[in-house]
Formats: C-alpha cells, structure tokens, sequence
C-alpha cells in the first residue's frame, strides 16, 4: 500500500505539489491525469525519490519493489537490450547471470521482443524501445510501476503496443500509478482516476464515475476539452 | 655500418619516452577519473579542491611543476627523488587534470534520463557510475583522450633537462659528439611522428569498434 500524506514540493518558490494526500492500495491500477504543469509526474518521482519531497510523507508499506517507466524510454545506450535487462537483476538483486538472462528473455516473449536481444537501443523503433524498457522494470519483480507518460514520446503508430503492453502489467495485479493524455486508454485500463491541477487533487473517483459526472468543474472542462 | 650506431642510440630512446608516457596517462587517467568525480559531486570541499587542482596545473607550465618535484620538494622535505619518480609524479599529476576537464564534460553530456533510470532500477551509485555513465562518457570523448596522450609523448620530452635518455636527450649527447644538430634532431623529430602516428592509428581503430558497439 502506498500512503501519500500532505506531500508538498516547491520549484523555485513555485508550489508544484500543495499538500496531496493520498492512499493506493495494493493492486489497484490508477490513472493521474490533468493539464500539464498540474504536478503529475512530479508526484510519481517523488514516489519513488527521484524528487524528494519538500513537507509531507511517503510511505510504502509491503510494496517491496517500486519500477518506473519513463517517456524518454531511458534503455541504457552502452547495452544492447539484452544486457539491459539483466544487468540491473545483476547489479540491485544479486541474481546470478543464467537466472537473469532466463529471467530476461521471457520478459522479452511476453513483451513481443525476441529475436531483438543483441540490437542496440539506438536500432529500436520508440515502440519497441518503451516495451524494453517495461519488460526491464518487469525483470525486477515489482510490486507497483509507476508510468511517466510512457506514451507521449511515441510515434502514433507504436502508441497501441505499448498501451498494450501497460495493460499486460495492469493485469498481472501490479499496482500501476499511470500519468498520461490518453484519455480513452486511461478509462478502458484504470479503475480509479485522479484528476491533478496546480499540485492539488481536485478529484478522486472510479474511472466511471469521473468519466460520466466528473464533480469538480475543472475537471470537466479539462475532459470537455481533450474528448 | 658503425657510423649509423648513433641513429640507433638515439631511437631506442623511443622505449624511454614510451615508458614515460604509458605510465603517467595510465595514471593520469585514474587521477582524471577520480577528480571529474569529485568534480561533480554535491560536497563542497571535493569539488572545490577539483577546481583549484586543475586551475592550478593548468595554470602553470609542466616544466616548472617538474622542477617543483625534483629540486624544491626534496630540497624542503629532505627526501631524494629519483628522475624517474618526479618525471612520472609530474607528468601524472599534469596529465590528469587535462584529462580530467574532458572526463568531466563527457560525464556531463551523458542523458540525464540514464541516470535517472538506473536510480529507478535501484542501481547503486558506483556501479551506475562504472557501467553506465564513465563507458558512455568515455565514448563521448575518445578523440580528446587520444589528444592528451599524444600530448603526453611529446611533451614527455622536457624529461631530458633532467638528464634521463630519453629521445630528446638521446639527440642532445649524439649532437655534441658530432658537432651537428641536424640528422641527430631530425631522427629524434622522426620517432617522435612514428609513435604519435602508430597511436592515432590505434586510436581510430578503437574509435571506429566504439562506433560499430555504438550505432
């Protein structure tokens, strides 16, 4: 379980996030969305500290392992897909190479990748590239993936794939915390929305729900706006 | 066939300067790592000392900090010093700042978003420093680190005020001898272009291997 308790941040004496307060629990797949700059990928990094938090607490109680997909994809340039799947199982679990080179190469099936094993990312289509990374998160056994707009650096014809590969990791009951623009995928995947707006939730609700009432007026001309 | 001995003498001195070279960039390479590091990280202290340890070396020539460490350090501390050990203490310690500047930039131009996913993965510092950001900075700068060590076998030369034999001193005895500057500075001239030239060569095949891994 994640609990998220008046976590504020401040860039250069602007407030980004303003006191969230929120609680995820184990499993639940939940899409954060809202107008850029309202402070959604901000709260994914401070979830897992690659921001640290100005007030406020993050506490994850039996998540043991936190993965994070990134929009720039961020597969390490100096191996190729393969060594970048297991080195991290080498380097932060201690696995031995075989284990992890097993390991990888099924993640690589279920992400639709054999046969690229030995390509640099450099030769990888955006599509390909953000499901390597996936199937690298995935190699590391977690409990919840936070996506930071996995999406939006994508070509439109690579974006179906890797929303499929997302659904995949939904499925498999990891708790998944998604910043994203894709509307319709956001309601077709996520059992829960919330709706962020100059650092603050302005709403919190079931994907149904915001989705057909959204209470919040902002929130709904944001969605009057994108849909 | 006794009249050439003296190109001879003189090329073997290749094998001093060589020695000279492949120990001080060997050093000056991890003297270079180790400061770019320091460069880069949030304490204080480190990175001001890497500022001024580079500021300072280059700031002055290499001829005097060799002088410094051959006659007014054992001077002050009364240790003796071999020629040997204040060439390679100096040549090290000169070398190593250079390198270091390029290090540090190489560093600086890999994707932040590496860095960013090895945090995410949990990787810890220095491995992330030893497998993914040194290998791609390196790559990034391969052409100026061949650069500072070319730099190195030539300027390895100012060796020879202190009476070691390597190439340049090697030209200066045979120069005495026979009263004439020119063949004994053209032969010395001469192997220093080989050397420099062999490693170029070696250099761009290396590149190149890089540049296959790379793309």
């Amino acid at each position: 379980m994640l609990k998220i308790t008046n976590l504020t941040k401040i860039f250069n004496g602007q407030m980004v996030l303003n006191g969230i307060n929120l609680t995820i629990k184990p499993g639940e797949v939940v899409a954060i969305i809202g107008p850029s700059g309202g402070g959604k990928s901000t709260l994914l990094r401070c979830v897992n500290g690659l921001d640290k938090a100005d007030e406020g607490e993050i506490s994850l109680f039996g998540e043991h392992r936190v993965g994070m997909v990134f929009q720039q994809f961020n597969l390490f340039h100096n191996m190729n897909l393969l060594r970048n799947l297991v080195y991290p199982q080498v380097a932060v679990l201690g696995r031995s190479l075989q284990e992890s080179e097993a390991r990888a190469r099924e993640m690589l099936k279920v992400m639709n990748l054999h046969g690229l094993e030995d390509k640099m990312p450099k030769h990888l289509s955006g599509g390909q590239k953000q499901r390597g990374a996936i199937a690298r998160t995935l190699c590391m056994d977690p409990s919840m993936v936070l996506f930071d707009e996995p999406t939006s650096a994508l070509d439109p014809e690579n974006v179906r794939e890797v929303l499929a590969a997302i659904k995949q990791v939904a499925a498999a009951g990891i708790t998944t915390l998604l910043v994203t623009h894709e509307m319709s995928f956001a309601r077709d995947v996520a059992s829960r929305i919330i709706f962020l707006d100059q650092g603050c939730v302005l709403e919190d609700a079931s994907a149904k729900q915001f989705f057909s009432k959204p209470k919040a007026a902002r929130a709904k001309s944001f969605l009057e706006n994108v849909l | 066939m006794e009249q050439y001995d003296w190109i001879w003498f003189i090329s073997s001195g290749a094998f001093i300067t060589l020695k000279y070279s492949i120990i001080s960039v060997t050093l000056g390479m991890i003297i270079g790592i180790i400061i770019a590091l320091m460069r880069i990280t949030h304490i204080t202290i480190l990175r001001a000392f890497a500022i001024a340890y580079v500021s300072v070396i280059r700031g002055t020539p290499l001829l005097v900090q060799l002088s410094l460490f051959y006659f007014a350090i054992p001077a002050i501390t009364g240790y003796s010093i071999s020629v040997f050990a204040a060439g390679i203490l100096a040549f090290s310690i000169n070398s190593g700042a250079y390198l270091s500047v390029h290090i540090y930039s190489g560093i600086n131009g890999v994707d932040q978003g590496q860095v960013e996913a090895a945090k995410a993965l949990g990787i810890p510092y220095w491995s992330m420093m030893r497998d993914i950001v040194l290998p791609q900075a390196f790559a990034r700068i391969l052409p100026s680190l061949v650069n500072e060590m070319v730099n190195m076998v030539k300027e390895s030369s100012i060796i020879a005020i202190l009476g070691e034999a390597d190439l340049m001193r090697r030209a200066q005895i045979v120069a005495a001898e026979q009263y004439t500057y020119m063949a004994p500075l053209l032969v010395a001239g001469g192997c220093y272009y080989v050397i420099v030239t062999i490693l170029s060569i070696i250099a761009g095949k290396i590149e190149a291997k890089v540049y296959v891994k790379n793309n």
